[in-house]
């Protein structure tokens, strides 16, 4: 009797403290989840009403408006917006593959200067960016790259930060595995193809996402490196909401409440990868 | 077996490889049309046109927002000139927007045609090259249109470009809130009355008067003009420490911490709040600004309001100070690139942009410089159909009236700097006094520097 | 061919094609303005670089933003280890411990998707001194003269390190939480069975398991977080009266408002020393506290 009571209250104190918990991480979130709110809400108002205090977090008239206005004015958001998914979607699919090749060699041949070369990436990704940006614009004008998309998507393929991952993960698979493989007769090839990229799929997923987050937001780069209108991509785009006297707030917000949708897809598509991804990865340093 | 590694390896290799190639030869054809990249929308050939197949095409790149005017007139004169097409591009005036153009400018690209807005990077693009001699054109004689204010876009005694559009900094009043307590529209003033009026004018959630970041030099710099363009004593060095300027700054402190009738320079400039708009929805009963603010006085869709607004000239630091020069005059200089491979269209364009082709500019509050210009069909078209919400007689006196008016050329590096100091003496951290010495001291520094 | 050469052959295939990319796209820049910084360069203006030696260096040391930038890139270390604790605690709660759990980490991982612009302009308004909520609270507590936060040149960094903690617990939380992923269900049972509290549970087995992770976001967090400004940059351009002006932003001024390459060379690479030399330090320090 007493048991079945006990289990009883331990699991109502269960239900409390997690319920609870609840509330509190809902709260906690709010902070970080108000700059979203916000965008989208803006998105909903007019000019007049986005600097209300307090701020209107629904707007009280809300209108369509911008959201219309955004692709339908202008130089041709929806042309930015096929731009920035190929541009994107490219680099998804290329850097994580270059990036694993690169991270196999890394980790899984020892030879002599290998560990050197991996630090000098390592500093590499301390650099600060903005000084390199008249070098690399130099280089592409030589290379004849400049105001094309190759200007983003060749340096984009080449990350230290997606080497550096893939690397970590490798590094975890037991040498069992391999081991096995190489007795079976197989080579370098043939495990990194037929073992090690089938198995890091989550850690090649995960890395897709996050890369197709960084290339879709960019706008250094862009702003940049492409000068023709037809090739300018959705943050670039976002640029025509920047007045000569200020931002145009709720049209930047409808646009950056449009360009947040591709994101949020992957995102979702791809949550239980990143999950595993990390985890995977992170562990054995 | 081996094969196939060989085989596995030269897939890697070759993505990278001919990516490399394909990048080199990425924009060999089609130069400045997207090279082969994008969903080309192709040029709009206008029907009906009997031009020759192959238009010439131009780059004009300018940081008027698209909507704003640009695309109407780039619209217009493509219709009237099938054989020349010109494609307006926007870049944003701000420090990455400029170092996009220069980047551009100094590549293989084409941008044929630009506009500065400022002199200190005007004068750069010029000093780098980047700019053609428009005297060389000899059918267009910059000063005979523009006036003798369009010397200040000299360098070495020579035009580099063509300043199409003129009007001053001024001060756009609630004329409303100004009857309400019983405040005449000023014709002149000094900043003592410029104090009052704000002090006067500030109720319950409105501000008497806001003012774009920065403004407070207006009048200092106002009071060295006249000396120098530079703002440099006879001597050479740096005249910001005389008591003008620590005036200045003692009246725009009072008028912060004491009236409380402006917004604090530093909660300012980090709330960004929208001047424009707070004008509007009467929150200022004053505003310190340019004419682009018409962009959104004239919008009265988006911007619905209920009160006339009026125009007094800049507050000189003194009323009675002779020697004031406000700020304002020719700008919006068209330059053309020397790489251009069509330096006459591009003139052409640039001839029939300054004297007739801006109007759909005007919407925007850009008053057209040149002589030549219908100017009373501009001003019809700026007030179209709001001309009742207007104190007309005021804003023709302070747009069009005979105020003299000039721009410093002070160089961006020092204007730079002296905003820390002018945050500084708005955080209380300096005195006018203080204040008014380190301006002349990062001033006299840069000065230093560029003579050596 | 022997076996070492073999190896090495093999393994420069391996790393070939993304080395050459890096060392096309990253290293020759680097090089390039490594060599810059020599230089009293100046982008667009027509002269050639011309040798100067160190004396970017000595203008740097003199300039007024190189004190205030070191000591701020010495504030920015701050909010890495507050927000990656902040991050870890969050992911323990996310994990098995609230109900909602996808949601509630999707919300936190928001920002990460969040325009920019409209993150800086929530901070803004947060923090703005006359009508902020920030500041509402604190007068209806009682004080009545709270800071200004980013309107002063004396609490303006305090509110950027505020911001900057906030920024990095959702990339933070995320990491963490796959790392717990790891945290087998036995573990728990048997500290349960022990009768461990949550404290020890923490102690004992988590923080054990996850230590890889935390060096990993240490290191590559201090990076970020002396690399990054953008946000920074966005509210308050460096200012007021230069207060918040970190070394990427005495950089970008350099390069960006003044086109002076070679001295934004020299301001980016005396940043470099300093990342590296933190780099270094966890690197070494890493054997006392990572379970491997």
């Amino acid at each position: 009797m007493d048991a079945i009571k006990d289990r009883k209250i331990r699991k109502v104190r269960e239900q409390l403290t997690k319920s609870f918990n609840t509330i509190l991480m809902a709260l906690a979130s709010l902070l970080l989840l108000s700059p979203m709110i916000w965008m989208i809400s803006t998105s909903f108002k007019k000019a007049i009403d986005v600097f209300t205090y307090p701020i209107q977090w629904i707007p009280t008239d809300p209108v369509w408006t911008n959201h219309i206005k955004v692709w339908t004015t202008g130089d041709g958001f929806a042309m930015f917006y096929l731009n920035s998914l190929k541009i994107s979607l490219v680099l998804m699919i290329g850097a994580p593959l270059l990036a694993a090749f690169a991270a196999y060699g890394f980790s899984r041949i020892p030879f002599k200067g290998r560990d050197a070369v991996f630090l000098l990436y390592l500093c590499l990704m301390m650099i600060p960016q903005q000084v390199l940006f008249v070098p690399k614009f130099i280089m592409f004008d030589w290379m004849n790259i400049y105001n094309t998309h190759w200007a983003l998507i060749l340096p984009g393929l080449f990350t230290v930060f997606g080497v550096f991952m893939i690397r970590q993960f490798f590094m975890s698979i037991p040498h069992e595995i391999s081991e096995a493989a190489f007795i079976d007769g197989a080579g370098h090839f043939r495990i990194f193809f037929q073992l090690f990229l089938p198995l890091s799929k989550p850690v090649l997923a995960t890395f897709a996402i996050i890369d197709f987050t960084w290339t879709w937001n960019d706008y250094e780069n862009a702003l940049i490196f492409l000068l023709d209108k037809r090739l300018f991509t959705v943050p670039l785009g976002m640029q025509n909401f920047m007045l000569e006297a200020g931002v145009d707030y709720n049209m930047m917000m409808a646009a950056a409440t449009a360009g947040v949708v591709p994101l949020l897809i992957v995102f979702f598509l791809g949550q239980k990868y990143i999950i595993q991804g990390f985890s995977s990865s992170a562990v054995k340093g | 077996m081996k094969n196939r590694k060989w085989l596995a390896a030269g897939v890697a290799w070759s993505v990278v490889a001919s990516l490399m190639l394909v990048g080199c030869s990425g924009n060999g054809n089609g130069n400045g049309n997207g090279g082969t990249e994008g969903p080309a929308s192709s040029p709009s050939a206008k029907p009906g046109a009997t031009a020759n197949a192959d238009p010439i095409k131009l780059t004009f790149w300018g940081a008027v927002p698209v909507e704003n005017g640009p695309q109407t007139v780039v619209d217009n004169w493509n219709k009237e000139n099938p054989d020349i097409q010109v494609e307006y591009v926007r870049f944003v005036n701000d420090e990455a927007g400029n170092l996009k153009l220069d980047t551009a400018l100094v590549s293989s690209q084409p941008v044929d045609m630009y506009v500065s807005y400022d002199y200190s990077l005007y004068e750069k693009r010029v000093k780098a090259g980047n700019a053609l001699d428009v005297g060389e054109f000899t059918d267009f004689g910059v000063e005979e249109k523009m006036g003798e204010g369009a010397a200040l876009w000299k360098v070495d005694d020579k035009y580099y470009g063509v300043p199409t559009s003129k009007g001053p900094s001024f001060v756009w009043l609630n004329k409303d809130m100004l009857d309400a307590k019983g405040l005449p529209v000023p014709t002149e003033w000094g900043l003592d009355e410029f104090r009052e009026y704000a002090a006067k004018l500030k109720d319950d959630n409105v501000w008497g008067l806001a003012q774009s970041d920065y403004y407070f030099n207006v009048p200092i710099n106002g009071s060295m003009l006249k000396k120098s363009l530079t703002l440099t004593n006879p001597d050479g060095t740096s005249a910001f420490d005389n008591p003008l300027t620590v005036k200045t700054l003692q009246v725009y402190t009072d008028m912060m911490f004491t009236d409380k009738s402006l917004m604090p320079h530093t909660e300012q400039i980090t709330s960004k709040p929208a001047l424009d708009q707070m004008f509007v929805k009467g929150e200022t009963a004053m505003l310190f600004s340019t004419n682009q603010v018409f962009r959104t006085t004239n919008n009265m869709a988006e911007y619905p309001r209920t009160f006339k607004v009026a125009a007094a000239p800049a507050p000189r630091v003194n009323k009675d100070q002779s020697d004031y020069i406000n700020a304002g005059g020719l700008g919006d200089v068209i330059s053309i690139n020397p790489r251009t491979k069509h330096p006459e269209a591009a003139q052409k364009f640039i001839k029939w942009y300054a004297d007739s082709g801006m109007l759909p500019m005007a919407a925007g509050g850009r008053v057209p410089a040149s002589k030549d210009f219908p100017v009373d069909e501009a001003v019809a078209l700026m007030f179209k159909g709001v001309e009742d919400t207007y104190d007309l007689d005021s804003i023709k006196r302070v747009m069009f009236g005979d105020l003299p008016l000039g721009l410093s050329r002070l160089d961006r590096k020092t204007g730079s700097e002296q905003q820390a100091i002018y945050d500084n003496v708005f955080s209380r951290k300096l005195t006018p006094e203080e204040g008014a010495k380190e301006l002349a001291r990062v001033h006299n520094a840069n000065l230093k520097t560029s003579s050596q | 061919m022997n076996w070492m050469k073999r190896q090495r052959l093999i393994g420069y295939v391996f790393i070939g094609p993304n080395l050459i990319g890096m060392t096309v796209f990253m290293l020759i820049p680097a090089l390039f303005s490594f060599y810059l910084m020599f230089t009293d360069w100046v982008f667009a203006s027509g002269q050639p670089p011309r040798f100067i030696g160190l004396d970017n260096f000595r203008m740097m040391v003199r300039d007024d933003l190189f004190a205030v930038s070191v000591k701020n890139t010495l504030l920015v270390l701050i909010p890495v280890p507050i927000s990656i604790m902040l991050g870890f605690l969050i992911a323990v709660m996310l994990n098995n411990r609230t109900y909602f759990q996808k949601t509630l980490r999707a919300f936190f991982f928001a920002p990460y998707f969040t325009s920019g612009i409209a993150i800086a302009f929530v901070w803004m308004v947060l923090f703005q001194p006359t009508n902020g909520p920030i500041n509402a609270f604190l007068r209806s507590v009682g004080i009545s003269e709270p800071p200004l936060w980013f309107a002063s040149p004396d609490t303006a960094m305090y509110a950027v390190l505020v911001m900057m903690t906030a920024g990095g617990i959702g990339y933070n939380m995320i990491i963490y939480l796959a790392a717990l992923q790891e945290l087998s269900s036995e573990q728990l049972e048997a500290a349960r069975i022990d009768g461990a509290t949550f404290g020890q549970l923490l102690r004992q087995i988590i923080f054990p398991l996850v230590s890889p992770t935390t060096l990993f976001l240490t290191i590559t967090g201090f990076i970020g977080s002396i690399k990054g400004f953008g946000m920074i940059y966005a509210i308050t351009q460096g200012g007021p009266a230069n207060s918040t002006t970190v070394f990427s932003i005495f950089a970008y001024k350099k390069a960006f408002s003044f086109y002076e390459m070679g001295y934004a060379s020299a301001v980016s690479w005396t940043m470099f020393l300093i990342i590296l030399f933190i780099t270094l330090i966890q690197w070494a320090g890493q054997k006392k506290w990572v379970h491997y």
